[in-house]
């Protein structure tokens, strides 16, 4: 028998519900909250109403999309966080909600973990173990991932997510936000030598990430060469060479780790994923033999079609797992912070 | 008719099941807190459904009675977000109960000639108020207790859950604490069935929060 899985994801500025059938995923409706744009940034408060409007019309449509009755769901996941509490708390509460009338299984759902595995959406298969970069506007993580259930990071970031780097510059170069697929896009026609930003290195720890630096690296240039007149910057080279320092970096870091520990699959999933630079950085080493996945671009930004993925894959690996199975998942809570141990 | 009530006060948080003379209701303030939840009561209803689900079986319910505010923005979107939750799972209608119309059922009667100006707690010093003439609401907003001793007249009634009122007191007011009257499942399901005979059934999707005070953020 198959199992329909109904997901929801709300735990930042995308409102979103999914139906799957096994592995493959019959819809996914994504609303995204555009009125953040005016603040420069995402404003909690604000964020959370946008959620609770809309949800009832999302998930709906979700259900009509899949053609398939809600009496059909036999599983319901929720992203559980990490996440704005506020905003997670809607779309959490909604599922458990769901869950309890329909008396069906509920799986609280890892945000950051559903992303890694995002990558292989629609398979239901994945071979084991690989090398995960989670990177987006508010995570940057390596992970070494050796089953559905275990997994074991390899580094984190001490400052600023990557993505957020590059929302940063670009509030700096006077680009509207979210910047970061407006600095892809001038990069692809700049020139990356123009200027030398810094990549970090961290003393005793080669897998961790710092972009705070070449954040302040970028303001001095500015301050530097273009003190009054910013009219006439040349973006396109500002961008390209911030680009290829932020992702030299990640793919540097990520390929040592692949090395180091003699594997060959290389995933990489998260917003910035879908950065053009990255991603053609990380396909040069296809030729040394590394695999390497990427999300498809959909599901490369918060998505509840990924929650829906893991927690089938979760559900399916841990049928009998009497540890799993004696918590009541309806009593959880939702977090805000990275939980994990390194 | 039989009814679920999901209320997400901060103080009197419950769920309840009303069906004639079967009534159970699952307090919030049952559950002691597990240290790994930080003490929001809004985030313990799941509690309270889980432990009524196993008491009474919500399957066939008729609708789904839900506070929608003024008060805590969070706490009110969890409770309503339940509700929703479940009107989709069992193709339910929604009752929205206003704050302000709850804690004024709490009174054992209402005299029509008589102005009464209902406060919640908001972020103090401020109080969300409402007030009522001829049972209806002429006013309603976010105020300090100084702005409302200013602007309300000397002859009206102020009504709330107060856990001290001396500070009132100073403000000349007449008051009526609800806190020891009319419980709040009883007026609440009180309102809730005379809704629902009426016919007064909201669709989920359209029953949002009642926020009263606009969020203040300045733009940059």
């Amino acid at each position: 028998m198959s199992t329909i899985t109904f997901a929801i994801e709300s735990s930042c500025d995308e409102t979103s519900a999914a139906v799957l059938r096994n592995g493959a995923v019959i819809s996914n409706i994504v609303s995204s909250q555009y009125f953040h744009k005016e603040y420069g940034g995402i404003v909690p408060e604000l964020a959370s109403r946008a959620h609770i409007q809309v949800i009832d019309e999302i998930v709906t449509r979700a259900f009509k999309d899949a053609g398939i009755d809600k009496d059909e769901v036999s599983l319901m996941a929720a992203s559980q966080g990490p996440g704005l509490i506020g905003s997670l708390l809607v779309g959490y509460n909604y599922a458990k909600g769901f869950a309890l009338s329909r008396d069906i299984p509920f799986m609280g759902i890892d945000h950051i973990e559903s992303h890694l595995f995002s990558c292989f959406i629609g398979q239901e298969e994945i071979n084991f173990p690989f090398i995960a970069l989670v990177v987006s506007g508010g995570h940057t993580i390596l992970f070494l991932v050796e089953s559905y259930l275990s997994y074991k990071i390899l580094g984190n970031t001490h400052d600023d997510a990557a993505g957020e780097a590059f929302d940063k510059v670009a509030k700096m170069l006077g680009l509207e936000y979210p910047g970061g697929p407006l600095i892809d896009k001038l990069a692809s026609t700049g020139n990356p030598q123009f200027h030398k930003f810094p990549k970090s290195i961290i003393k005793g720890s080669p897998y961790d990430f710092s972009f705070s630096g070449i954040k302040t690296s970028v303001l001095y240039f500015l301050k530097n060469n273009y003190p009054v007149d910013k009219t006439n910057l040349p973006l396109n080279d500002i961008a390209a060479s911030f680009q290829s320092a932020v992702t030299g970096s990640l793919i540097d870091k990520t390929i040592r780790a692949a090395k180091d520990h003699n594997i060959k699959t290389i995933a990489v999933s998260g917003g910035v994923s879908a950065n053009s630079g990255l991603r053609n950085g990380f396909l040069k080493y296809e030729k040394e033999g590394y695999s390497i996945y990427f999300p498809e671009k959909i599901y490369s930004t918060d998505n509840a079609a990924m929650i829906g993925y893991n927690a089938y894959l979760k559900f399916k690996a841990s049928v009998g797992n009497a540890a799993i199975n004696n918590v009541n998942p309806l009593l959880s809570s939702a977090y805000a912070r990275f939980k994990y141990q390194q | 008719m039989k009814l679920l009530l999901i209320n997400s006060t901060d103080k009197n948080a419950f769920t309840a099941i009303v069906h004639g003379s079967e009534q159970a209701v699952v307090y919030a303030s049952e559950f002691k807190e597990p240290e790994s939840i930080p003490g929001k009561t809004p985030d313990k209803l799941i509690h309270c459904l889980d432990k009524l689900t196993s008491e009474s079986d919500i399957k066939d319910i008729d609708a789904i009675a839900v506070t929608v505010g003024p008060g805590s923005f969070t706490g009110i979107r969890v409770g309503l977000a339940l509700a929703k939750g479940i009107a989709f799972g069992l193709d339910k209608k929604i009752i929205p109960v206003n704050n302000f119309e709850l804690t004024l059922g709490r009174l054992n009667e209402i005299q029509p000639d008589n102005t009464y100006c209902v406060l919640l707690e908001a972020k103090l010093p401020e109080y969300y108020y409402a007030v009522y003439e001829n049972e209806k609401i002429i006013k309603k907003g976010s105020e300090t207790l100084e702005i409302l001793a200013k602007t309300l007249g000397n002859d009206t009634i102020v009504v709330g859950d107060f856990d001290d009122e001396t500070q009132l007191k100073h403000c000349y007011f007449s008051v009526l604490n609800v806190k020891l009257r009319v419980s709040e499942f009883d007026a609440m399901s009180k309102i809730a069935q005379k809704e629902f005979i009426s016919d007064n059934l909201t669709d989920a999707k359209d029953v949002q929060p009642l926020y009263l005070k606009d969020f203040n953020f300045r733009k940059p």
